[in-house]
C-alpha cells in the first residue's frame, strides 16, 4: 500500500533520487579518469560514454519503484484530462448531457427506491405475506375476528400468524400538554413475528392483550424523543390516554415502521375479546399477516385457503359467496399495490433517457474521433498499439463520466428539493432529501455503466492508415454506426413525447372531470376533536362556530358536515344492506358500497350540489323522529327505485331505522377524481340522533361559500375555530387546491414525463443536427462538383433536408412501433385516454418530422452556399 | 512482473552480490571492482548496474542508504541482506552447475 502512494505521488522524487545516483556515478568515474590525466572535459564526455544512455537507464531502474500499469493508467488520465481541456466546449457539452441524464436517473432512483427496493426493516421480510379475504367493500386483505381464530394453527402454508386493528385511530393524550395521537392497537405476538425488539422496555405479553387486562403501552422512538426528550428510565410511568391511565413498558426501534405505513406515536394491545367472535364473517375485522413457510409461494397458499373459505361462507347466498375471495399478498406488495407498476415505469422511463443521452455522447465521441483521425493515425504510425490507444478513448470516457456523476448528484439533489418545495406530497414517503449511500452507489454505478457504454463504440472504431489516403476519408461504416444512433435517439424522443403526450391529457381530462359541484369560491376547514366532547358539547361548538361565520360580512352561506368530497373521510353501507319497506331484499349481490354524509341544511346550497327532485333538509324535518329525511343522489335513486319517482318513498337504512326521501340530489365524485362516483345518501347533521348515525363524528367540515377573496376566508375561519378551540390543529383549504391535490401523482407524472421529452428531444434533434452538418462538411467537394455542375442552391437545400428526413421518417417509424410495444404499461397510469391514443401519435410524430427539418435547414443552408471553387480547393 | 530467476540472466545479479560480500559499496565501487578483478574482461555498460541494483532492492536482497564518501561525494551505498547472503549462496551453485554443464557441452562437441 505504501509503494501504491508512493507509485501515485512521488513518481518525481523516485526519479530525483535515481538521477542523483547516477550523477553521482558520472562524478566519481570523471574523478578517477581526471587523476588519470583527462581534461575535466574529457573526462566528464568519457566518464558518459562508458555509463550509458542515462535516460534510458532512469527508465528501466523507476519501473521496480512503481506499479507499471498504474502508471500507465495515471498517463491515460493524464493525457484524458488534457485532452479534454483542450477542446472546452465539447467537454462541456458532453458533461452537461450526462449531468441531465445521470442527474435526473438518479432523482427519479431516489423517489422511486422506497417502493422498489429498499429493504422492509423486518426480520426475513420475503416471507412476510398480508392475507385474509377480500370483498367489493374492502379491496384489501381482512379477516373477521372467528375466522382469524379458527383458522389460526389450520393453514399449511404459514408458520406463523399476526393481527392488528385495521384503519388509524386517533387518541387524545389527556395530560399536561394535551395533544392527538395515533395509537396503534396490536395482537401480542405482532412485534415478535415482525422480528421487532423495544430498544427500551419489552413487548407487552399476552396476558396483558386479554380484554379488561391492565392497560399497557409502547412508544414510538420519535414519541419518547419529542415528548420524553429520549430520557431512559420512563419505563413503568403512567400515560393517560382517552382519560385511561396506562403504563409505558417499552421504546420501539427508531428504524420501527408500521406494515400499514403509517406514522404512530404509541403502540397498544389491541385486546380482542376472543370469547365474543363467535360466527364465522362477523365480529371484528382484523388486518392479518402471516409467514409463508419455506417453499410456499402465495399463489399456493390461495389455493389451499380456499376450501376453509368456501367452508366459512357454504351458507350464504351464492351471489354473495361470488364477490368474496382469498388474497395473499407479499408485504411490499400489499404496502405499494399500483404504485410498484408506476414506479418501475418512471424508473425505466429515466434509464432510457439516461441511454439516449449516452448514445448521444457517443455519436459526439464518434464526430470527434473523425476530427482527431489523422492524430491518432499518425500515433498509431509512430508505435502506439491499438489497445492502447483503445485505451485511452475509455479512459477518457470514464473521466467524462465521473465527472458527469458527479455534476448528475448535484443536479439530482437540486431536482428533488426543488420538488419537495412545490409539491410537498407528492412522492409517497419522501418527505426529506438526504443523499444516502444507496443513492450515491446508484449514481456511481450508473456513471460508470453509461461511461462504458458511451466509451465503447468509439474506442473499438479507431483510425487506420485510410485517413492519410486523401478523399476517402471516412470509412463507410462509421457513419453508418452515427445514422443508426441519431435513429435510436429520434425513436427513443418519439416514445417519450408519446407518453408524455399521455400524461398531459390523462391530467386534462382529470382536471375537466365534471364534480357535480362547484368548488369556486368554496373555503373549507376540518378538524377532529377530543374524545372528552360529547354529543351536546360538539352540537353547541358547532352552533356557536356556525353564527359566528355567518356574521362575518360577505358569506352566502355555511354548511357542516362530516366529511366533504371529493373523497373522505367517508362512512359507507354495502348496497344490500339498504332494504325499501314491503319490498323483497335486493339479490344482486353486495352491489358495491353506499358511502354517506351527515350534512347540514346548506350543504346543498354551500357547495351547489343540484337538487334535481324535492328539497333538502328543513327545520320541519325535525319533529318527524319516526321517520327522519334522507337525500339520495340520483344513482342510489335509479337503483333503488327504477322508473319510480323516488321522492316520499321509505328506505331502511338500518336495522330500526326507516328514513323518508325527501329529495334527489346530482351525483358527486365521491371516491377521488379518477374512480366514478359511488350512489350516495345524506343525514341531516341537525336532526336527534338515529341508530345508524350512532355517537356524533368527533371530526367537523366546515364549508362558507362567498365571493371574497380566498386569503380573507382562510384566515378568518382560522381565527374563528382557534377563537373556540385554540389548541386544535386545523387543516383549511380552499375547494379549488382541494381538489386540484387530488391530481397530484398525475401532476407528477405529467411534470416527470414533460421533462423527459423535452430532454430527449433536445438531445434528438442536437445529434441529427450534428450529423447532417458533419455529412454537409464530408460531402463539401461532391457539393462543390454539384454545383459547379449546375444544380440550384435549392436543389442542394432539398437534398440535404432529404437526407435528414431518412432519419427522422426511421425513427419516427421506430419510435410508433416502440410507443405501442410500451402502451401497455402506462395504461394503468391514464384517465380515460387510450394508450395507443392514434391523435396523440399523430400529432408527437408531426412535432419530430418538423422538428427534423428545422434541425437540418442551417446545414441545408450553409449546402447550398457551397462556393464550388474553394470546395474543390481544399485538400 | 517475473522475478527473473534466470540462471543464465542471473550472472549478473552473481557478480553484483559477490562484489557486495566483501562489504557494502556504491555502484560506481561496485562497476570498478567487476572491471578490476575480471582485468577487463567483464566489461559491463556501468549504467546497466543500476536496474540490477533496484531490483535486488526491491526484493530485498540488498538494502541502500546515502552516505558521505571519503572524497565529500554523496554516495548510494548498497549493503549484502541475510537474505542476499542465502541467495548468493544459492546463485553461486547454480553457476557451477550451469558453467559445468556448459563446459561439459563444450567438450562433448
Amino acid at each position: 500500500m505504501k509503494r501504491f502512494w508512493y507509485a501515485l505521488f512521488r513518481r518525481s522524487r523516485v526519479d530525483a533520487e535515481i538521477s542523483e545516483e547516477i550523477q553521482s556515478h558520472l562524478a566519481m568515474r570523471a574523478d578517477l579518469e581526471g587523476q588519470l590525466g583527462l581534461s575535466a572535459a574529457e573526462a566528464q564526455a568519457s566518464a558518459h560514454r562508458q555509463f550509458g544512455n542515462a535516460t534510458i537507464i532512469l527508465e528501466d531502474t523507476r519501473q521496480f519503484h512503481l506499479y507499471p500499469f498504474l502508471e500507465s493508467i495515471l498517463q491515460d488520465l493524464t493525457h484524458a484530462v488534457r485532452q479534454l481541456r483542450r477542446n472546452p466546449s465539447f467537454s462541456i457539452t458532453v458533461l452537461f448531457i450526462l449531468a441531465l441524464g445521470i442527474g435526473t436517473s438518479t432523482a427519479v432512483f431516489t423517489v422511486v427506491d422506497g417502493v422498489l427496493f429498499r429493504p422492509v426493516p423486518y426480520a426475513d421480510p420475503g416471507r412476510i405475506v398480508a392475507y385474509g379475504i377480500k370483498v367489493p367493500f374492502e379491496t384489501r386483505e381482512f379477516q373477521f375476528g372467528y375466522d382469524y381464530l379458527y383458522w389460526r394453527g389450520k393453514i399449511p402454508a404459514f408458520d406463523a400468524l399476526t393481527s392488528m386493528f385495521p384503519g388509524d385511530q386517533d387518541c387524545d393524550l389527556t395530560e399536561a400538554n394535551p395533544a392527538r395521537l395515533a395509537c396503534a392497537h396490536v395482537e401480542s405476538t405482532f412485534l415478535p413475528f415482525f422480528g421487532v425488539q423495544p430498544v427500551i422496555g419489552r413487548n407487552f405479553t399476552r396476558d396483558e392483550d386479554r380484554p379488561h387486562a391492565p392497560p399497557v403501552a409502547l412508544l414510538s422512538y420519535n414519541f419518547w424523543r419529542t415528548r420524553y426528550g429520549g430520557q431512559p428510565n420512563i419505563l413503568g410511568l403512567p400515560i393517560s390516554l382517552d382519560n385511561t391511565p396506562a403504563k409505558i413498558i417499552g421504546v420501539l426501534p427508531q428504524n420501527f415502521v408500521m406494515p400499514t405505513l403509517r406514522r404512530f406515536d404509541v403502540i397498544l394491545p389491541q385486546q380482542l375479546n376472543e370469547a365474543a367472535q363467535v360466527f364465522p364473517n362477523a365480529g371484528e375485522t382484523l388486518r392479518t399477516f402471516a409467514r409463508l413457510r419455506p417453499g410456499w409461494t402465495p399463489a399456493q397458499a390461495v389455493s389451499a385457503l380456499q376450501p376453509m373459505l368456501e367452508r366459512d361462507i357454504s351458507g350464504a347466498p351464492p351471489a354473495y359467496r361470488n364477490e368474496i375471495h382469498i388474497g395473499v399478498r407479499t408485504l411490499r406488495e400489499w404496502q405499494n399495490g399500483d404504485r410498484r407498476q408506476t414506479s418501475w415505469v418512471l424508473l425505466l422511463a429515466v434509464l432510457s433517457v439516461l441511454l439516449l443521452a449516452c448514445m448521444n455522447v457517443a455519436s459526439l465521441l464518434l464526430a470527434r474521433a473523425t476530427s482527431r483521425q489523422r492524430e491518432l493515425a499518425m500515433r498509431q504510425a509512430l508505435g502506439a498499439s491499438r489497445g492502447r490507444l483503445a485505451r485511452h478513448a475509455i479512459t477518457e470516457s470514464f473521466v467524462l463520466s465521473l465527472c458527469g456523476g458527479v455534476l448528475g448528484c448535484a443536479l439530482a439533489l437540486f431536482l428533488l428539493k426543488m420538488l419537495l418545495a412545490t409539491s410537498p406530497n407528492s412522492i409517497p414517503g419522501l418527505t426529506e432529501v438526504h443523499f444516502s449511500v444507496r443513492i450515491f452507489v446508484f449514481a456511481a454505478l450508473l456513471s460508470l455503466v453509461s461511461g462504458l457504454v458511451f466509451g465503447m463504440l468509439p474506442a473499438f472504431r479507431q483510425a487506420s492508415m485510410e485517413v492519410f489516403t486523401g478523399w476517402r476519408a471516412t470509412s463507410p461504416s462509421r457513419t453508418s454506426i452515427r445514422d443508426a444512433l441519431v435513429t435510436f435517439q429520434i425513436a427513443g424522443s418519439l416514445v417519450m413525447l408519446t407518453a408524455a403526450g399521455l400524461m398531459l391529457r390523462t391530467l386534462s381530462k382529470l382536471e375537466s372531470v365534471p364534480l357535480g359541484l362547484d368548488t369556486e369560491h368554496v373555503v373549507t376547514a376540518q378538524f377532529t376533536l377530543g374524545s372528552s366532547y360529547d354529543a351536546t358539547r360538539l352540537m353547541v361548538l358547532s352552533e356557536t362556530l356556525e353564527q359566528r361565520l355567518r356574521n362575518r360580512p360577505g358569506v352566502n352561506s355555511v354548511t357542516f358536515a362530516d366529511s366533504i368530497p371529493p373523497g373522505g373521510p367517508i362512512r359507507a353501507m354495502p348496497f344490500f344492506a339498504i332494504r325499501i319497506p314491503g319490498r323483497p331484499p335486493s339479490d344482486q349481490g353486495v352491489g358495491g358500497m353506499v358511502p354517506w354524509r351527515t350534512v347540514s341544511s346548506d350543504y346543498f346550497r354551500t357547495f351547489h350540489v343540484r337538487l334535481l327532485q324535492g328539497r333538502a333538509f328543513e327545520a320541519s324535518d325535525m319533529g318527524t323522529r319516526s321517520a327522519p329525511a334522507v337525500v339520495i343522489s340520483q344513482s342510489l335513486a335509479r337503483k333503488l327505485f327504477p322508473g319510480e319517482n323516488a321522492v316520499g318513498q321509505r328506505v331502511t337504512l338500518s336495522e330500526s331505522g326507516t328514513y323518508t326521501v325527501v329529495g334527489i340530489a346530482g351525483d358527486v365524485r365521491n371516491n377521488g377524481l379518477s374512480v366514478a362516483p359511488d350512489p350516495e345518501f345524506y343525514l341531516d347533521r341537525d336532526q336527534p340522533l338515529e341508530t345508524l348515525r350512532g355517537a356524533p363524528s368527533h371530526h367537523i367540515a366546515v364549508a362558507i361559500r362567498s365571493t371574497l377573496r380566498s386569503q380573507f376566508l382562510e384566515s378568518w375561519m382560522r381565527d374563528e375555530i382557534h377563537a373556540l378551540e385554540p389548541a386544535v390543529p386545523v387543516d383549511v383549504i380552499t375547494m379549488q387546491d382541494r381538489v386540484r391535490d387530488f391530481a397530484v401523482p398525475q401532476r407528477f407524472h405529467a411534470i416527470l414525463f414533460s421533462t423527459f421529452a423535452v430532454i430527449t428531444l433536445l438531445l434528438a434533434v442536437s445529434g441529427l443536427y450534428g450529423l447532417v452538418r458533419f455529412l454537409v462538411a464530408r460531402r463539401t467537394q461532391e457539393i462543390g462538383v454539384r454545383i459547379a455542375l449546375g444544380a440550384s442552391p435549392a436543389g442542394i437545400a432539398t437534398m440535404v433536408v432529404r437526407s435528414a428526413l431518412r432519419f427522422t421518417l426511421a425513427g419516427a417509424a421506430l419510435g410508433i412501433a416502440g410507443a405501442l410495444l410500451m402502451s401497455r404499461w402506462l395504461e394503468s397510469m391514464l384517465y380515460q385516454t387510450r394508450a395507443r391514443d392514434p391523435l396523440t401519435i399523430a400529432i408527437v410524430a408531426a412535432l419530430l418530422i418538423t422538428c427534423g427539418i428545422a434541425a437540418a435547414l442551417a446545414p441545408s443552408i450553409t449546402a447550398a452556399r457551397t462556393d464550388p471553387m474553394t470546395a474543390l480547393r481544399t485538400d | 512482473m517475473a522475478r527473473s530467476s534466470d540462471t543464465l540472466l542471473g550472472a549478473l545479479d552473481l557478480l553484483v552480490l559477490k562484489t557486495l560480500a566483501r562489504g557494502p559499496n556504491h555502484g560506481f565501487g561496485i562497476a570498478l571492482h567487476i572491471q578490476t578483478v575480471s582485468e577487463n574482461l567483464l566489461r559491463v555498460e556501468e549504467g546497466s548496474l543500476y536496474p540490477a541494483l533496484h531490483r535486488l532492492e526491491r526484493d530485498k536482497f540488498v538494502k541502500a542508504s546515502w552516505t558521505q564518501t571519503e572524497n565529500g561525494r554523496r554516495a548510494r551505498i548498497y549493503k549484502l541482506t541475510a537474505a542476499g547472503r542465502q541467495r548468493l549462496e544459492e546463485a553461486e551453485i547454480n553457476w557451477d552447475n550451469v558453467s559445468k554443464g556448459v563446459a561439459r557441452i563444450l567438450r562433448f562437441v
